[in-house]
């Protein structure tokens, strides 16, 4: 799958680490983290042997189809201001939501994932889409080896925040469902070394993209389940609260930590980044509709939430037109986008 | 600095920015898919033949187009000022409209008949006024040919009305009043091509409906997109005979 041009970097990888089904694998054995649950995979993997990946999972899973395949998940590539030249590392890329897009607009590619059956999916999509450029590694991210060939891009998208997770994450079986887990040291020192080792694979002068819901998103005060435990205020509560409610109400520690605009800066500055440029991003990181620079004074801003013609859709766009245009309440955007330099 | 200002809109492919740097500000528009660099390739067609109009050509056109990989890439300079707000009705924009039709006559050649240039999506919303006046952009439907004189202003103001009736289903005094001061307007400036004075909204409408070249995907998938679409049948003929029954007065 690789190229002539990203040989320094198929070196290394073909050098250490073993290759299986043309997917580089290092150790130690990593986990497992996907939307869909391990026989779940198994189907599509199956689906896999006879058919191109998008038909596969239209046809098993259709309501991932768009998760995987919409184009507006990269419209926040342009922030790194890409010139086609570059080598790049997609941490945590599941099925390539963004790794096939920066194939498409830089030299190479490597996708980094836990779970093997992601990275099949993504082989299959990045052959079927002619994206030659592209090398994948199956790792767990918290183990992330430090490569001698340093990218020039760095790709954190919706990844930071499951860093503290270790073991298997079936998502269906773990969001807002009770299972007794452990975890060992501080969320914030696990999610802070990961990003040290990102920091240590990229160039000097090298970009980072990172994405992640915001702590004090304004949905979170309103009442809206954290996207990650479906529990209630976790996200804006002191952290021994939110583990707090988290261990009575699903047996396990508060990890899945988020932040504020300004902890997200410190976090990326003591991992090592510097010149860390932070937008706002609504309506979420995901499918974003607007990423607006920290320095817009939002006296246009107007709310891209859909403008449907129901009473709770136009409540929700007056409140955003309130809270940002009149309010100016920045630092309650639904989430971030940070791009940090080396 | 590069802020997002719209992703996929309205159903096309291409991300929208608003770039402020070094080589100085933009407006960004970049696609990655065929559909959406079809029309990346048709908007700086609109945009060379707006400024040759303009005769602002000698001064060096303002958009730039670039390729690399599978990415294409539309800066155009960024041009500050106000839009109006369509969705305020013909009424609220009386004056705007006003200004947006001089400045399609001064733009437009006066030659009848089909093979006019077509904007296509002439819309309040895609217009901008400042000291220097009102400015023309997103020229994604542009076309150098096919279209029909007067069309754009006529859709310009159908649509205008349209996000103006609501429920309502008869033109109020000072609506037929712009109405037809517009078409007198155009008319008077030979930029009026003869189906739109006998029934302007139905010919209007039956021009789109019979230009899926222009239109494409938006016609077949999302033709309520294109407002003058939304008017009922029995409306167009009430509008049309209402306006009738003013011109001959």
């Amino acid at each position: 799958m690789t190229t002539p041009s990203s040989f320094d970097f198929a070196e290394e990888l073909t050098r250490r680490f073993g290759c299986e089904e043309g997917i580089y694998r290092a150790e130690p054995s990593p986990g497992y983290w996907s939307n869909l649950n391990t026989d779940e995979n198994k189907e599509l993997m199956e689906a896999l042997e006879n058919k191109p990946a998008r038909e596969a999972i239209r046809e098993k899973f259709p309501a991932l189809e768009e998760v995987i395949y919409s184009l507006k998940r990269q419209a926040g590539l342009e922030l790194l201001d890409l010139t086609g030249e570059e080598t790049c590392i997609d941490y945590g890329c599941m099925w390539g939501a963004l790794t096939i897009p920066l194939a498409q607009r830089t030299r190479f590619v490597l996708g980094v994932d836990q779970t093997m059956d992601s990275l099949r999916f993504l082989k299959a999509r990045a052959r079927e889409s002619r994206c030659d450029n592209v090398a994948l590694l199956n790792a767990d991210l918290k183990s992330m080896p430090l490569l001698s060939r340093k990218a020039d891009i760095a790709v954190v998208n919706g990844v930071l925040e499951w860093i503290p997770e270790s073991g298997t994450v079936e998502l269906k079986k773990f969001y807002g469902q009770r299972t007794v887990r452990t975890y060992q040291g501080n969320p914030r020192d696990h999610q802070k070394s990961f990003l040290q080792r990102v920091h240590e694979n990229l160039t000097p002068g090298g970009k980072l993209y990172l994405a992640i819901e915001n702590r004090y998103a304004y949905e979170m005060f309103l009442g809206v389940p954290d996207p990650h435990s479906n529990l209630r205020f976790t996200s804006i509560a002191p952290r021994k609260v939110a583990d707090w409610i988290s261990r009575i109400k699903l047996g396990r520690a508060y990890v899945n930590w988020l932040y504020s605009f300004g902890d997200l800066e410190q976090l990326l500055k003591d991992a090592g980044f510097s010149a860390i440029d932070s937008y706002l991003c609504f309506p979420d990181y995901r499918f974003p509709q607007k990423i607006l620079s920290t320095a817009n004074s939002l006296e246009d801003f107007q709310s891209a939430l859909p403008d449907k013609p129901f009473l709770k859709w136009k409540v929700r766009r007056l409140l955003e037109n309130i809270l940002f245009r009149k309010l100016k309440l920045k630092g309650l955007a639904p989430s971030i986008i940070a791009i940090a330099r080396t | 600095m590069i802020e997002l200002l719209s992703n996929c809109a309205r159903g096309r492919e291409i991300f929208t920015y608003h770039v402020k740097g070094r080589e100085g500000e933009f407006l960004r528009k970049v696609s990655v898919t065929a559909p959406g660099s079809t029309l990346l390739e048709k908007e700086i067609a609109g945009w060379k033949w707006y400024e040759s109009r303009l005769g602002t050509t000698g001064t060096g056109s303002s958009c730039h187009l670039k390729r690399h990989k599978e990415c294409l890439t539309l800066d155009i300079g960024w041009i500050e000022g106000k839009k109006g707000e369509f969705y305020q009705g013909l009424a609220a924009n009386r004056e705007w409209v006003r200004q947006a039709v001089e400045h399609y006559c001064r733009v437009w050649p006066a030659e009848a008949g089909s093979g006019a240039p077509l904007h296509g999506d002439f819309s309040l919303d895609n217009l901008i006024r400042n000291s220097s006046g009102v400015h023309i952009i997103d020229w994604e439907h542009f076309s150098p040919d096919g279209g029909c004189v007067g069309f754009d202003a006529v859709y310009l103001l159908f649509e205008t009305l349209w996000f103006g009736m609501g429920e309502r289903i008869n033109l109020e005094d000072n609506e037929k009043k712009i109405v037809i001061e517009t078409l007198q307007t155009l008319d008077k400036n030979r930029r009026l091509a003869e189906p739109f004075r006998a029934a302007p909204l139905k010919n209007l409408r039956a021009f789109i409906r019979s230009h899926e070249i222009f239109w494409g995907e938006q016609l077949r998938v999302t033709p309520c997109k294109l407002p003058v679409l939304n008017f009922t049948e029995t409306q167009t003929d009430d509008i049309d005979n209402a306006i009738q029954r003013m011109l001959r007065h």
